[in-house]
Parts: C-alpha cells; structure tokens; sequence
C-alpha cells in the first residue's frame, strides 16, 4: 500500500456478499414489474413516426370505444406545463422544453398518445385505431443542419426556458479562457489538431424502464420505479401533474441497472396521471425498441482539440472545442457538453493556456441524455488521441509524455473552478492522486515496452498496443447532496436508512460497511433500506460517480453519531467517561477491559433508564469533487484483410481512494470497461435519413456478450482520499472513457491509421487502411 | 383462444391456462417464476433463460403450448434444503452479482454447459454465455463463477 | 403475447394428419418448428399452428457415411453429434458453432432454418455446398436435392420437409465455412461455404456458396470453374476469388455497404478455400 496512514479496516476494504445478493441469485421479486399488483391497467405508446411535424388532428374515437380501454392521453387533454425530464438537482441546468404530450413532434419516436387499457395487447390494439394527422415540418438531421443559416427552429414555442438561443437551434454555450490561447501555441514547439466525432449510442440496461403506480389507502399516488432518481422524480411529477409534492411516493426497489439513462423522468409522469385520472394502478414497460428509439441515448459529439507542447513534451496550451447534439430536448444538454472540459482538461495543468468552447444544439433526433461517462467519454477520445499524436511528432513514447503533464497531489488547475454543471466549479487541489503507479503497472501487465512498435504480425493480423489516462469526480461540488438515516435495535442491529439509490452498483452494500465500520459491527447487522421517499431521507442520487463519496460520507457521518450516543449510553452503564469508550466487535468496551455488548446497549436505551432511540439523520453536501485516475492499456489485433479489430487483452489500472469493496469496485470498473469497448467497436445506433433509428434491437444493435471481450484485467491501485469516507472516491464511471481514445491508439500502433469515428468498424478500419495505400 | 397445459415447474407438476399465443415467458411469470425476466423479447438477451427438458432456451422464444408436457427448471427451483446450488453460492462469493438482472439466465446458460462439459475452459464458458448480455459486470466474475462451479463439482464427484 | 389472432395449435403424431391439417387450416395456418421464427414475425396473419413436435423427426444417422438428420433435429443435437464431428472434419459444427447463442441452437431446428430461407442463414450455404438432399412429405415422400428449396418459384404450402442427407463424400474431398459478423453472436454481414474436391489431376469438383450479400445464399459458377482442372494452388485460389467478387453483387444494409461486403467476398471465399485446401492436405498426406 502506497500510503502508511491508510488506517487498518475490518469491514471496508473487504470484498464482502452483497447485501442484495441472496435475492438476486435466488431471483426473487425484487424488481418493479416482480410484484403483481391487482387490478392493474397497462399503458402503451403512440409515438411520432415524424422526425418534424405539427399535430393538426388527433381522432382517439375509433380507441376509445375498444372494449377494455380505459383511458387515452394526448396533447389535448394533459398538463401543459414545460418541464425537464433531466433527473437533476433543482433548479436543474438543463432548459423546459418539453410537455408531457405536445402538439408539435419533434423525433421519431416523440410521444404522441397514451392508451390504457385492462391488457398490454389492447392497449396496443388501441394504440393503432388512434387516428393522427400531421403537417411534416422540415426536418434537422445532423449537427451542420441544425447550426445553418435558415435552419428550421426546433423550439419555436414561446413558453419554453432556459434555451440559450432557440431560434439557431443553440441549447446552450460555455466559454472558459485561460491564459493566452494563441501565445501558448507561439510559444510551443509542437502543435497537433484533431477533430473527432462520436455516435449515437444506446445505454442498454437488461431492464428497461418500468414503472408501477397505485393510490394508497389515503389517495396518495404510489410510484414503484426503476429509477435512479427518486427525489427528483418526485419532484418533477408533482410539477408536471400540478399534485403537491406530499401526495407523491416514489420507492425504487431493485433495479436492473441505469447507466445514466433511468436519470430521466420517462415514465413517471404518464403512470401517475393514468392512476391519479382513473384510480386505478398502473403499469408502463418500455419494449427494447422503444428503450432504443424513445428514452435517451448519449450525445453524439464532434470534439476538436489543439494542443502545443515544448520539446520538452509539457504541455504549454489546449484548445477544446466541442459541438454536441442533444436530439429533440435538451436533456442534460449543458452540463454534458461542459463536462467534456471540466472533467479531461484538469487533467494536464501544466498548460499555462487552456481555452474551452463548448455548444450543444437540437436536431430533430433522438433525445440525449446522461450517460455513464457524461461527457468526459467523448472528450477523452480526442484529447488522448491528440496526446497521442503529439508524443509522435515529439519523438516520446506516449507513456512518457502523459507521465511528463498530468496532475499530481497538491497540484490543482484553474478549470475546476472554472466549468461547473450549470453554474461556476469550485475551486480544489488534488489531495490523492496515484495515476504514475497505475501508469507504470499497466504498462507493465500488457509488455508495453515489448509491444509498443513492434507491429507483430500473425498472418493478415497485427498487433498494437495503446494506451490513454483519465480522471473523472466523485459527486458535483457544491451541488450534490445526501442524507441518511440510522436507528438502534434491541439487539444492537442498526437500521440504515438511505436515499442514495443502488442500481446494482453495490451501494447498498458500500454504504452499508461504512456503517458497519464506524459501529463496530459485521455487515449483517446493518439492515439496508433504499430508497422510498416516503421513509428515506433525501439524496439527489445516484448519478455524477457520487454515491460512494457524497452519500458515504454523510453515512460516516450519522454512524459517527449514533456511534457516539451508544458511548453515551455505555459510559453510564461502564461508569466510565465516553470519550475513553472504544467500540467494536459489537461490543463498548473501557480501557480497564471492562465492556458491554451492543445488545445490552440497545436494550437499556430502549426499555430501562432513561429510555431513548439511539439514532440519528445526517447530511453531507461535496465541497469538492476528488478525481479518481485511470491508466488505461489495451493490446489489439487488425485484420488488414477485412479491418476487424479483435481486443487480445485490457488493463485497466485506477486509483479510487481505498476500495471500501474491492470486488464490487472490480466489477464497476470491469463492466463501465466491457461497455466502453463496445462503443469502441460496434455500439452505434444508425439513424435513417428520415429520422428514424434502424436497429433498435439487440440482434441488431451489438453489446457485447462474452465471447467479444478479453478477461478485462481491472487493478486497483489504493490512495487514501482524505475527504472521503474512509478514503474513498469513485470508480463507477472512469472506466467507460478508456477503451475508445486506447483502442484508437493501439490500432495506429499495430497498422499507422488514425480513426476519428466511432465506432471503429470493420469497414472504417478498413477504408482508412485503404485510404494509407492509396496516398502512398 | 385457451387452452390448459401441464408443465412440471421445478419439480412440481402443474396443470396451466394458456392463451395459445403466449409464449413460456408470459405463462412462467404469471405463475409466479418472477426469475425469468424480460429483457427484449427476441431471443437475444437470454434474461429468460430457463431449462426446458434439461436445456437452457430462451423463454420467450418458446410457445407455452409447444411446451406442454416438458419439464421447466427455473432459478426458484435451485435452492435444495435451503442450500443454494453451488453456482448460486459462487455468484455471491466472487461478488458477481452487479444488478441481477441477468444473473438467473446466466446461472441457466452455466448449469447447461456444466452438465454437457463439466471441464470447460475459459473460452468455452465464454461461448456457452453467448447469448447471455450482462450490461453491468464485463463477464469476467460470471466467467470466474463457472469455472469455479466446476472444480467444485469435480472435486465432489472425486471424492 | 406475441401471436394474438392463433387460435388453434394441434400437433400431430403422423404425418398424414399433419398435412391434413395444415390443408385444413387454410391460409393462416404455418407448419410450426420450434417456433422461434413464427414467434419473432408476431404475425397477425398467423391463425393456426401445426406443431411437428410429435412427429418423430428428430434424429441423426449415420448412413454409411451420409448423414441423415431428421428436419425437427435441433441445431445443438446436431452440433454435438458424433456423426456431425465424423462428417468432412467437422465442418458442420464449424459452422454451427456460429449460428446464434446456445440458448437458440438448444431450439431452433435444422428444418426451421432450411425452409424459412433467411438470406443470411448459415446452415442454407453449407449444406448446398455439401450437395444436400431433402425428402418431403405432401401426403407421399418426394426426395429431391435441398436447392429446390431456393429455386425462385418454390413454395411450400401444405408440405413438410422431413429429412435432409448430407450426402456420403468420394475420397480427397473437403469442405470449409467462414462467417463475417460484427461481433460474437450476429448474423452473418456475409458468410461463404465450400467443398472442393481432387485427385491425381488437380481440382475435379468446386462448390463455393456465398450468402447474406445481403441476399440468401447462392452458388459462384465462376469460382467454381475458376478451380476446376487447377492444382488449388495459392494463385488458383486468389483466381477463384477475383472471379467470386467480380461475379457476386452485394447490397447494402445496416451491417454494411455493398462495396466492403464485394471486399469480404473475395476474403471469405479465399479462406474458405485456403482452409478446404488444408484440409485437403491433411487428409492426403
Ligand atoms: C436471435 C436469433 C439469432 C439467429 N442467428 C442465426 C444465425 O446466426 N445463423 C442462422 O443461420 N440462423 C440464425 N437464426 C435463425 C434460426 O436458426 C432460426 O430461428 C431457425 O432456423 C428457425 O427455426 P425454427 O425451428 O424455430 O423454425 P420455425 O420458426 O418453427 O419455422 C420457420 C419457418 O419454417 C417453416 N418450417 C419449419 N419447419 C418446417 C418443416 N419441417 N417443413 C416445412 N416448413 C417448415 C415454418 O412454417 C416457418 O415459416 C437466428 C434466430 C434468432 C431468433
Ligand atoms: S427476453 Fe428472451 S432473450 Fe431477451
Ligand atoms: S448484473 Fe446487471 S445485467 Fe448483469
């Protein structure tokens, strides 16, 4: 361990079952659509099969007399308040441009109706007896029609918020300048610029969206969700429904993971008014086709970077300019598009001279959102392939480049301050930081030396290696926050109540070893509850990589509390000063060896003297946002013949703090990496020249299955992050970054092409490679 | 159109209604074998996998009423003497389970390979996941959770 | 529910009924396999299902060196097949080993596949390669070679195919299957079957099938006569596949453009045939 203050652990740091794991592997119904809830009504979607058009009439008469409808929603007769689907904090950053049912469609796939009937099938039966009729408007397919000149306006209703410059298409615009952009390429002796492109791709969570509603025994509307937002899903329902806020529950149960994309309030809105409107419970399932085409997707972006170096290799400026397109809404479009810079350009602050311009605009395509890497994946593809690019021209292998320019501790960059999400950063200093290790074993593990150059050859196959590092945060600064609740039992078990929402990452089970840590207990006596906002105290969350750092730290808080009363309590019964009390072992015990159990504890504060609940609720809010890093290294094969890119091995080095769960924090790190590879090299939804998306479905829109991967080698390497619970920070979202800009650079290292699109097909491989031939 | 069928779940012989276009998916659900989840309904996510006659198969790639008479093995029916199947027991040890969706097909598609080839390698694991998506972990615990299975039981039958 | 206008499923036990039934049926009534296509179509045409499963058609003989496989045989019955294994070095598992996941080869039925002519299908072009026949069954067995199945003008109604034989190979015979996909389990963006056959002289029987160009599979005569007569050699080969691209025209769809799947034919059919050859090889010397 590279760190000697890292203290001795008992409960974190260990790889402990998680808490959910017996019902999971029992399959028991733990998640939305498990529970069957009686007398339920299903709802199906009319979508616009339009890219642009206005709704001149819609005729639900021929629906609404099919035996068994119960209910048909459209434009005109639902709330018409604008409102944001972006799960995010309040106010939230991204613009009100979106009705529940508008008049006016703007993607294939925008939501025209709502049917609810007594089945699924005639609900879509109905769905197809509704008559709609549409005046086409021209349509904005792609990031240079939606910034021309006389483009159509997407937003051109007057109620919408928030949008920068509605009428050229404009969401919104972030400009930072550091320095002096120009002098700083003056005065560099090398210079590289690149343009890079990224695609539409799909977050494809095994579960889609799923949401139960039903009215409790007073009339309040019940949403069972798989979300993971639940506060902000009750918040954004009680604005668009116009209900007050007390008469809405959102409990998420399991979920079958989010990626970012159940960071949006998709379904909540439709289920609450079907059950508010009818009385009845409600069920809404997005089909796989629809989870393609009508949830979000992550923004395509076209990134350009310039960086200029001494001949020294450091860095002296960075330019950034990105154009990203958020589709139809502009879901989550600024913050994404400023997170491109805030969480890649920290990352070199040895460049005195650092300028970011950032744009997203609309097109009428499918609607953006947030998504594991938020950004910072498509900005890496370009920045470290240009880093790349740049140890070329300076002669220095690329290793040693990135060694000579990132961050170190106690070093901080001017960006941190500089880009927020939604509002200024906030200014911090790097207070962990073991990239250089991760660097050197990763080379290390894949025979970087060996390998890098050496082009071997295997029949028409090559190989390459590659490599790229990274940072992302752990929470938004001054924006996220979370609170947690722990009560005391009888028999010294604790019950930790939290808002923090476990979408299968493990947080649960994280949250619960801190806890566990704290008290003195072992894991099972810690009883985890999220999230239920009718019971759990609030947390904005789990998105932003925060769960770990913002919602452990307020459970290391309130178990400090607690800890601190059950002391409290022990020291009358030890007739010993609290402060000289020491827990553990699911004992207090004095220091003359003296010492009462938990139980005992538990017992006397609930039945005897001075009865009393041990418990308590506390918060915490991140005043920074610590980095975890990331070095990256991965070995492929190019078939020449045909272009296809084979992935022979991965290593994927990083630096979370200490891991409070080495395996879950393996496997986090494991699957964002299997994700990324498959936005590398097949992920891509295709979009007709109508709008329309053409494989919305896993035959043919390829995740990859196992036999498409490595034994993707996740290594962690420990720092101890002194802001965070027991030096802890994030690692959910990093390792999605990785695997484009380094398969990138391993393919030029094997065959000498630069690829600028993802994804890297067989047939761009190969038309590059071609395109070498063919120029000499 | 209706029509009854039996179908011995996990053991336990059953006499169900069907409509004649459901497929096993819609019926095992309803009757209770939450386990078998929908992902895309299309044979190409295996979340519903189950045994059917001792093979794991997509069930939503089945017609219920193709099913009559055949046994149905779901992940309910794993758990012995409350002593889950070893495989089980390794998906919690190695801490393969991430969200859980994809974990009871994937504990289908390994109980299948393992009584065709109790020795598998890794690669031949990977073939027999094929047609499992796991979005959340990158294979490599399930991978690990086989392999492991395996050993397990060859050191059982050894013995 | 994926079929909702079925309303009436029978599964037979002799096969005389089963087409009593199927003519019975009249238009939407479909011969049912596994089903897994039928379930997929989520046809609405789709009002009545025969269901072969009762019909004994699922089994694998070997018939002194030809192979017989019941249409109902699962494509994973017939993978794990000693016969199969026995078969022109495996090449039938080769192929079938890349044919979806597991969990669809433990269904889908090697009659399911033939008949519903997918033009990507994998088993479709091996097995013409190999020169496979069929017997089917329209109230009496007529045997013909399975490339009736894909003339233009065939069609099926009121018929069941009951058993495919891969044909028992002379000696000095090989066969090979390559497939391009995008990634592990995906249907083919092109896939290429061959089977040469020599003696003393050289080259004296060529097949070569290319499918999913993106249309269904279908014989390259001038590759074919390109090795012919020749040593297939390495520059006998390369010939072959000039003559394969040239003669094969491609198209476009979602898996790719017509000009990289002509790139992929002329690949394919070389290592198709290099393979072949190796085989050749191994078995000569
Ligand atoms: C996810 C997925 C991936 C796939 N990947 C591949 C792949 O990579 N390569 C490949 O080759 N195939 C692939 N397939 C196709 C798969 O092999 C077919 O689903 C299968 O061939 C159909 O078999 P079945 O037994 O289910 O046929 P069914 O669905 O039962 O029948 C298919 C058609 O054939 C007719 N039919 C069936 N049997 C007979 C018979 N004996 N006589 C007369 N008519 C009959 C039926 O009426 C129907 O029209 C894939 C399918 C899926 C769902
Ligand atoms: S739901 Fe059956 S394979 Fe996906
Ligand atoms: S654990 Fe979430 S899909 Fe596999």
């Amino acid at each position: 361990m590279p760190d000697q203050t890292v203290p001795h652990f008992k409960v974190v740091g260990h790889s402990e079952p998680k808490v959910d794991a017996y019902a999971l592997v029992t399959g028991k119904p733990v998640f939305v659509e498990d529970v069957d809830v009686d007398g339920s009504l299903h709802i199906a979607f009319l979508t616009s099969p339009h890219a642009h058009a206005q709704i001149i009439e819609i005729d639900t008469s021929r629906a609404e007399v099919l035996p068994g409808v119960a209910l048909i929603l459209t434009h005109e007769n639902t709330p018409t308040r604008r409102y944001t689907t972006a799960g995010q904090g309040y106010p939230e950053p991204s613009p009100y441009d979106a009705r529940m049912f508008d008049n006016t469609v703007r993607f294939v796939g925008d939501r025209v109706a709502a049917v609810a009937a007594e089945t699924l099938e005639i609900a879509h039966a109905a769905v197809r007896l509704i008559d709609v009729q549409y005046e086409t408007l021209p349509a904005v397919l792609s990031i240079d029609a939606a910034l021309a000149v006389d483009a159509p306006v997407i937003h051109d209703e007057d109620d919408a918020t928030g949008i920068h410059e509605a009428a050229r298409n404009t969401v919104s615009v972030v400009k930072v300048d550091v320095g002096d952009i120009e002098a700083g390429f003056a005065r560099s002796a090398a210079v590289v610029e690149i343009v890079c492109e990224t695609q539409y791709a799909q977050h494809a969570p095994i579960e889609p969206h799923v949401v139960q509603g039903y009215l409790d025994n007073d009339g309040r509307l019940v949403l069972v969700s798989s979300t993971q937002v639940p506060f902000h899903a009750r918040r954004i329902v009680s604005r668009v429904l116009d209900l007050p806020l007390y008469k809405v529950r959102v409990i998420k149960p399991r979920i079958g993971g989010g990626f970012g994309v159940k960071q949006e309030i998709l379904l909540e809105d439709v289920v609450g008014l079907v059950t508010m409107r009818t009385g009845r419970p409600s069920l809404a399932v997005l089909s796989r086709p629809e989870e393609f085409f009508a949830s979000r997707t992550r923004h395509p972006m076209r990134v350009r970077v310039k960086l200029g170096a001494g001949n020294d290799g450091v860095l002296r400026a960075v330019d950034m300019e990105v154009i990203s397109n958020t589709g139809a809404y502009g879901s989550h479009a600024l913050t994404v598009m400023s997170n491109v810079g805030s969480k890649t350009l920290p990352l070199y602050n040895k460049a005195s001279d650092v300028r970011f311009d950032g744009k997203t605009v609309y097109t009428n395509m499918p609607v953006g959102g947030a998504y594991r890497g938020y950004g910072a994946t498509q900005g890496y593809f370009a920045l470290e392939t240009a880093m790349d690019e740049l140890a070329e021209d300076l002669a220095m292998d690329p290793v040693e480049l990135r060694r000579r320019n990132h961050i170190r501790v106690g070093e901080t960059s001017p960006i941190f301050e500089a880009i927020g999400e939604g509002k200024a950063g906030v200014e911090q200093m790097v207070k962990s930081c073991e990239l250089e290790q991760c660097i050197d074993i990763g080379a290390e593990r894949i025979g970087w030396d060996a390998k890098h150059g050496a082009r071997r050859r295997d029949g028409s196959w090559v190989h390459g290696v590659g490599m790229s590092v990274h940072m992302q945060g752990s929470g938004i600064a001054d924006v996220d926050m979370a609170a947690a609740t722990i009560k005391m039992n009888d028999d010294g078990s604790f019950n930790l109540l939290i808002g923090a929402t476990d979408l299968g990452t493990g947080s649960d089970t994280i949250l619960g070893q801190i806890a566990a840590e704290v008290l003195g207990v072992p894991l099972a006596k810690i009883i985890v509850y999220s999230s239920d906002t009718d019971v759990t105290p609030f947390d904005t969350g789990a998105y932003a990589s925060s769960t770990t750092y913002v919602s452990g730290n307020a459970v290391r808080i309130v178990a400090e509390q607690v800890r601190d009363q059950i002391l409290e309590v022990a020291s009358f019964m030890l007739d010993e000063e609290a402060a000289r009390l020491r827990i553990g072992s699911e004992r207090v015990a004095s220091p003359m060896g003296e010492s009462v159990t938990l139980e005992d504890v538990g017992l006397r504060a609930l039945y005897a003297t001075d009865q009393v609940q041990i418990g308590a609720t506390a918060s915490y809010v991140g005043a920074e946002s610590p980095p975890p890093f990331l070095a990256s290294f991965a070995e492929v094969a190019v078939d020449t013949e045909t272009g296809q890119v084979k992935i022979i091995d991965y290593v994927a080095a990083a630096d979370c703090g200490v891991p409070i769960n080495p395996a879950a924090a393996e496997g986090q790190l494991e699957g964002a990496v299997a994700n990324g590879i498959g936005y590398a090299l097949t992920e891509e939804m295709l979009i007709s020249d109508h709008g329309r998306v053409r494989n919305p479905t896993f035959f043919d829109y390829k995740i990859p299955a196992a036999p498409d991967l490595p034994r993707i080698r996740a290594i962690l390497i420990d720092s101890y992050e002194p802001t965070g619970p027991m030096g802890a920070k994030s690692i959910a979202e990093i390792g999605i970054n990785a695997p484009i800009p380094t398969i990138a650079n391993a393919i030029y290292d094997a065959v000498g092409v630069r690829l600028r699109t993802t994804p890297f097909t067989p047939e761009r491989v190969l038309d590059a490679l071609e395109g070498i031939q063919q120029n000499g | 159109m209706k029509q009854t069928i039996a179908l011995t779940i996990n053991g336990t012989r059953r006499s169900i209604e069907t409509e004649l276009g459901e497929t096993l998916l819609e019926v095992l659900r309803r009757n209770g074998m939450k386990s078998v989840k929908l992902g895309c309904d299309t044979g190409d996510c295996g979340a519903c996998a189950v045994l059917l006659d001792g093979s794991a198969v997509n069930a939503c790639m089945v017609l219920a009423v193709a099913a009559d008479g055949k046994d149905v093995d779901t992940v309910e029916g794993l758990e012995h003497d409350g002593r889950l199947h070893p495989m089980q027991q390794a998906m919690i040890d190695v801490g393969a389970v991430q969200c859980g969706f994809c974990t009871p097909g994937i504990l289908m598609s390994g109980i299948d390979l393992l009584s065709r080839n109790p020795d598998p390698t890794e690669d031949e694991v990977r073939e027999a996941l094929a047609g499992n998506l796991c979005r959340c972990t990158g294979y490599v615990k399930q991978v690990d959770v086989i392999l492991a299975t395996a050993r397990l039981q060859a050191g059982e039958t050894d013995a | 529910m994926q079929l909702t206008h079925l309303h009436s499923y029978a599964r037979p036990t002799d096969l005389e009924s089963a087409v009593e039934l199927i003519r019975e049926g009249g238009r939407g009534t479909r011969v049912m396999a596994a089903g897994t296509d039928l379930i997929l179509s989520g046809s609405d045409e789709i009002t009545g299902l025969v269901d072969l499963g009762g019909l004994a058609l699922s089994y694998i003989e070997d018939r002194g060196g030809a192979v017989a496989i019941g249409a109902m045989t699962t494509l994973t019955e017939l993978l794990e097949h000693p016969a199969a294994a026995a078969y022109l070095d495996g090449v039938v598992p080769e192929m079938l080993r890349r044919v979806g996941s597991p969990l669809l080869r433990n269904v889908a039925t090697v009659g399911g596949n033939l008949v519903r002519r997918q033009p990507w299908s994998d088993v479709i072009p091996l097995f013409r390669a190999l020169g496979a026949s069929m017997t089917l069954f329209d109230g009496e067995d007529r045997s013909g070679p399975i490339d009736d199945l894909y003339a233009e003008a065939a069609h099926l109604t009121g018929t069941i195919l009951t058993e495919v034989v891969l044909p028992r190979q002379p000696a000095g015979t090989a066969a090979a299957f390559w497939k391009f996909t995008r990634s592990a389990v995906d249907i083919a963006t092109l896939n290429c079957a061959a089977l040469i056959q020599a003696q003393e002289s050289g080259c004296v029987r060529a097949r070569v099938f290319v499918g999913a160009t993106p249309r269904l599979a279908a014989a390259v005569p001038s590759a074919e006569a390109a090795l012919v007569g020749t040593d297939l050699s390495a520059s006998a080969i390369a010939a072959a596949a000039r003559a394969a691209a040239d003669e094969v025209s491609t198209g476009d769809d979602l898996r790719a453009t017509a000009a990289y799947r002509t790139r992929l034919v002329s690949v394919g059919v070389t290592r198709c045939l290099e393979k072949a050859q190796e085989r050749l090889e191994g078995v000569t010397s």
